[in-house]
């Protein structure tokens, strides 16, 4: 990462867990060492701070929502059948 | 006269819950709107038929899901046999309300999103459909790692490389919206 020359073995643990720390996967040990070094590391909280709201714009534009028109034939297919 | 069983009903429950995020994977799989709502109208159609196996209490979705993914491949098979697979033929008239999410109301806003969604869309149309899926799964769906691997049948490890690997290439195509680049390069 451009610009950490302090970058600790504890930032290394973040960089190597936040993906599966933003999925929820992350076993709460690794949770809990994820989260007591953010406190004291303003580059790995800016970090995790970005990859969550990326993640975050990201998936919420992927949802996108069936047609009414498909909406509405799928209800007339169950009351019929 | 005949009373729909509780069983039923909830099942019934399930595919309207479920309607928006069964339409995004049929979109995941067939790529257009018009074949997506079709896969979902024949998904529909089947699970119907199979509600006696349908549980209540356990996860319909991915229930759902893998009956679509079957009714895909088999059809794709069969396509690429050069026989003619058996279409839902019911009215379906073309869906052109795709993007009819109601996140942000303001219409600079809404301009906006939808410029970022036609490029989140071509990021993801460049990314493999081993890829896109686990994307879908997990980042847009919620599915654990466990879940999506199930559903896709492979293996837990697989499901969080190939997911780490996605958002590294997502987050890169899409860095001109995030201008606010991560630094990290996962290759
Ligand atoms: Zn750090």
């Amino acid at each position: 990462m451009k610009g950490w020359e302090s970058m600790s073995p504890e930032c290394l643990f973040v960089l190597d867990n936040y993906n599966d720390y933003i999925s929820g996967e992350l076993d709460p040990d690794r949770v809990s060492r994820v989260e007591a070094h953010i406190r004291s590391c303003p580059n790995c909280e800016i970090f995790l701070g970005k990859a969550s709201r990326i993640h975050g714009r990201t998936a919420g534009l992927l949802r996108v929502q069936a047609p009414q028109t498909l909406r509405k034939s799928i209800s007339s297919l169950l009351e019929k059948t | 006269m005949n009373t729909k069983s509780e069983n039923r009903l909830a099942f019934e429950n399930e595919v309207m819950v479920n309607l928006d995020s069964m339409y995004r994977y049929a979109l995941h799989l067939v790529r257009n709107q018009d074949d997506a709502s079709d896969l979902v109208q024949e998904t529909c159609a089947r699970s119907l038929k199979a509600t006696n196996r349908f549980k209540q209490g356990t996860n319909a979705r991915a229930w759902l899901y893998a009956i679509m993914r079957n009714i895909f491949f088999n059809q794709r098979r069969a396509k690429s046999r050069g026989e003619i697979p058996s279409n839902w033929t019911d009215e379906v008239e073309s869906g052109d309300q795709r993007f009819t999410g109601s996140v942000w109301p303001q219409p600079f806003e809404m301009f906006l999103r939808d410029m970022m969604r036609e490029d989140i869309d071509k990021a993801m149309a460049m990314l493999s459909i081993d890829f896109r899926g686990v994307v879908l799964l997990c980042d847009v769906e919620g599915f654990s790692y466990a879940e999506t691997a199930e559903i896709l049948d492979i293996p837990v490890g697989t499901v969080r490389s190939r997911l780490h690997r996605a958002r590294a290439l997502l987050q890169k195509m899409l860095s001109q919206w995030f201008n606010e680049g991560l630094g990290v390069n996962e290759s």
